[in-house]
């Protein structure tokens, strides 16, 4: 039968009452036409035509979802009985709120930093290869040789590979010079990592000239395009002048792609690198072949590699390839999914406690209750029909208590993602309460329901009928099965208080610790700045040490610097750390100075 | 002669079987087809009338006949029911189902009456 009937019941019944009044007015006027007197004519007419009233209700009844029914009438029996208790609800919700509210926030957090950081496409299948030493794996590098680049690009068991080559560029022209992040990207790389531009086109194969060096072309990051544009689509077909040299932006990627920069642009890197021009290279793999394989393959590869240029490789010692998928890498993996994984853990307690309490305020009341059912059940109710009314109010508590939980959410994502240290977040992860954890604190909450509703359910639909009839006052005895239930839920409620309560004080305590670290040098009253050297006006080696000399000796003399040095790559505060390669003179370097005062 | 209750004491599809006959003939309302069931019946069907409209409800609810606003012959509004093509492809099937039911249990009851 058709669940539209029971939207439409009451026009139907309106008409079947219409009905079952044309045939008494018909029988009526028969019963006169045979001579009978009009009162007792309907009398004979109504005795004719039987029950009425159960005529009625068979019908209504057809035209019912009695499930669905029973479920409403439980749910504003469950409202009413809330509402005569604010107290108990008002602490009932807040607990839950809290609860589901903070686990909800930390499952946001999660999703968006562990489980789905990345906008590019499968993330999952991107490989990164990585080259150890087999005497030392601890010494290792994920930096290939423009050689190495072309045979992995060669290998049978990779699909695809990108090389990426992190650079910083000047930006000049008619604007305050200041530094611009350009990553280099080899042919390919936007369809390998698979995000559109939100205007314009990416890189393509003629972004390259028949001989192989890249064209002066850009696609800038969506934070760029507003800098440097105000965000207008005229941008295209513009030019930056990019390291002296006149760039065209073709494109703008939308504002989650952060391919090693979220406020700089990508430019193609030419095909004809100097030999010391490393990438980073990532790769997919062919339909069939696994990470495994290609291992194998790129072992073989590079111990031949090995022997073709020994001064590349370390000395004595053999070199060992290691696959990192790429969702293993990212900045977040270490540190912080370990802290985050915590975090998660203890939000987990904090909802079990809140569980633990509701089910206790529900015990309470259940156990007051216990007349009234044991009433309900004496007259025959099922005791399926019982359990599940006391299941419609507790999950109508948890359900509401989601509902507020997830205000809570939002409220605490926005926080967390305000005081979250963002060097420890990929820059392309988005925290928001989205629908997946919208999903989870609605999958929280019948679960949290179920949970806390079921003991006390259980519990009081299985009463002692004589025993509860017979009790004058309410609240029985503590003595009862009931009493020993909320007894375990307190032992249970003060167990999980404590693992929390130890869990939060050595978290805190790490966290102390972590400010103490001794990072070898006195970071007190010391900024570092870094210098961009514009790679044509200081082509020679002997240029750039000169103009760091000038700079040095400038900064020297600013009042309020007591010390100053100079340096690139290497120091704690950054710059790109390639062990091999000890002429990385292309652009940056740094200069701490140590500030008076 | 003993009073049949119609939806109670004989089997369920009984009802429909002789709602859809009657209708068979032509488009009726629910008391014309109260009274034609008994009628016909030789008044052995004495039927409670209003067991009559569930089983309408539930026929119409399949679509087996339709209804439609009418006049009755004494000028009351009244609704009428009318088979639908369903009806009587249903009406077929179901007579023909009866017979061999009646058939069968005749078969069985036949020697203990010799």
């Amino acid at each position: 039968m058709s669940w539209l009937r029971f939207v439409r019941r009451r026009r139907w019944h309106e008409e079947r009452q219409r009905e079952i009044l044309e045939y008494l007015d018909l029988e009526t006027d028969e019963n006169i036409v045979r001579g009978m007197h009009p009162k007792s004519a309907r009398e004979a007419a109504h005795r004719k035509f039987g029950n009425r009233t159960l005529v009625q209700e068979d019908i209504y009844q057809m035209n019912s979802l009695n499930t669905f029914e029973a479920l409403w009438q439980d749910v504003r029996y469950g409202w009413r009985l809330l509402w005569k208790n604010p107290g108990i609800t008002a602490v009932a919700l807040l607990s839950l709120a809290l609860g589901i509210g903070a686990t909800t926030c930390m499952f946001s957090v999660i999703y968006g930093v562990l489980i789905a950081p990345y906008p590019y496409a499968k993330t999952n299948e991107i490989w990164a290869p990585e080259i150890r030493d087999a005497k030392n794996p601890k010494n290792r590098r994920g930096v290939f040789l423009p050689y190495e680049f072309k045979e992995l690009e060669k290998l049978p068991g990779v699909s695809l590979a990108m090389g990426t080559r992190p650079e910083g560029a000047l930006l000049t022209g008619d604007r305050a010079p200041e530094t611009i992040l350009t990553p280099l990207v080899t042919p390919g790389a936007f369809d390998f990592l698979g995000v559109k531009p939100v205007l314009g086109r990416t890189i393509g194969s003629g972004d390259w000239r028949p001989n192989g060096d890249a064209e002066d072309v850009i696609v800038l990051s969506y934070k760029a395009w507003f800098r440097y544009f105000d965000g207008s689509p005229e941008a295209l077909g513009k030019t930056l002048v990019i390291n002296d040299r006149k760039v065209t932006v073709i494109g703008v990627m939308p504002p989650r792609f952060g391919w090693f920069t979220g406020d700089g642009g990508w430019m193609p890197f030419t095909k004809n690198p100097t030999p010391e021009r490393w990438v980073l290279p990532i790769v997919r793999l062919r339909p069939g072949s696994t990470s495994a394989v290609v291992t194998e393959q790129l072992q073989a590869v590079e111990s031949r590699l090995q022997a073709d240029h020994p001064s590349d490789f370390p000395k004595n010692s053999s070199v060992l390839i290691h696959l990192n998928n790429y969702m293993d890498i990212t900045v977040a993996s270490g540190d912080m999914s370990n802290s985050l994984m915590l975090l998660f853990g203890a939000v987990g307690f904090l909802l079990l406690i809140a569980c633990a309490n509701v089910a206790n305020l529900q015990m309470a009341r259940a156990t007051s209750r216990s007349r009234e059912i044991a009433l309900r059940m004496s007259i025959g109710a099922s005791r399926r029909r019982v359990l599940r009314q006391l299941l419609t109010e507790s999950m109508l508590l948890s359900v509401t208590g989601g509902l507020l939980g997830v205000a809570v959410a939002i409220a605490l994502t926005k926080l967390v993602v305000a005081i979250m240290p963002d060097f420890y977040v990929p820059n392309e992860a988005r925290i928001t309460v989205n629908a997946y954890a919208l999903a989870f604190s609605a999958a929280v909450s019948i679960a949290t329901g179920i949970l806390f509703g079921l003991v006390p359910a259980l519990q009081c639909s299985r009463p002692d009928l004589v025993e509860d009839l017979k009790a004058t006052g309410k609240g029985t005895s503590d003595s009862s099965a009931g009493g020993k239930t909320r007894g375990a839920l307190v032992v249970v409620e003060v167990a999980l208080s404590v693992v929390l309560l130890v869990g939060a004080s050595l978290t805190i305590r790490g966290f102390v610790d972590l400010q103490r670290v001794e990072v070898g040098f006195n970071p007190d009253h010391t900024v570092m700045v870094s210098v961009q050297v514009n790679p044509k006006k200081y082509a020679t080696y002997d240029q750039r040490v000169h103009l760091m000399r000038e700079v040095l000796a400038r900064v020297k003399t600013l009042p309020g610097v007591t010390a100053a040095a100079i340096g690139n790559g290497g120091f704690p505060f950054g710059g790109w750390l390639d062990l091999r390669d000890r002429r990385q003179a292309r652009g940056r370097f740094a200069v701490p100075a140590r500030i008076d005062g | 002669m003993p009073k049949h209750s119609l939806d109670g004491e004989m089997l369920q599809g009984t009802l429909d079987l002789l709602i859809l006959q009657t209708l068979a003939v032509g488009a009726a309302h629910g008391h014309t087809i109260a009274h034609v069931i008994e009628k016909r019946s030789d008044e052995v069907l004495q039927v409670e009338h209003g067991s009559l409209y569930p089983a309408l409800h539930r026929l119409e609810d399949r679509r087996w006949i339709a209804s439609f606003q009418g006049t009755s012959e004494n000028n009351r509004k009244a609704k009428y029911y009318r088979l639908t093509p369903l009806g009587r492809k249903q009406l077929a099937a179901k007579t023909d189902r009866w017979a061999r039911l009646v058939e069968a249990v005749n078969r069985v009851l036949r020697p203990a009456e010799e």
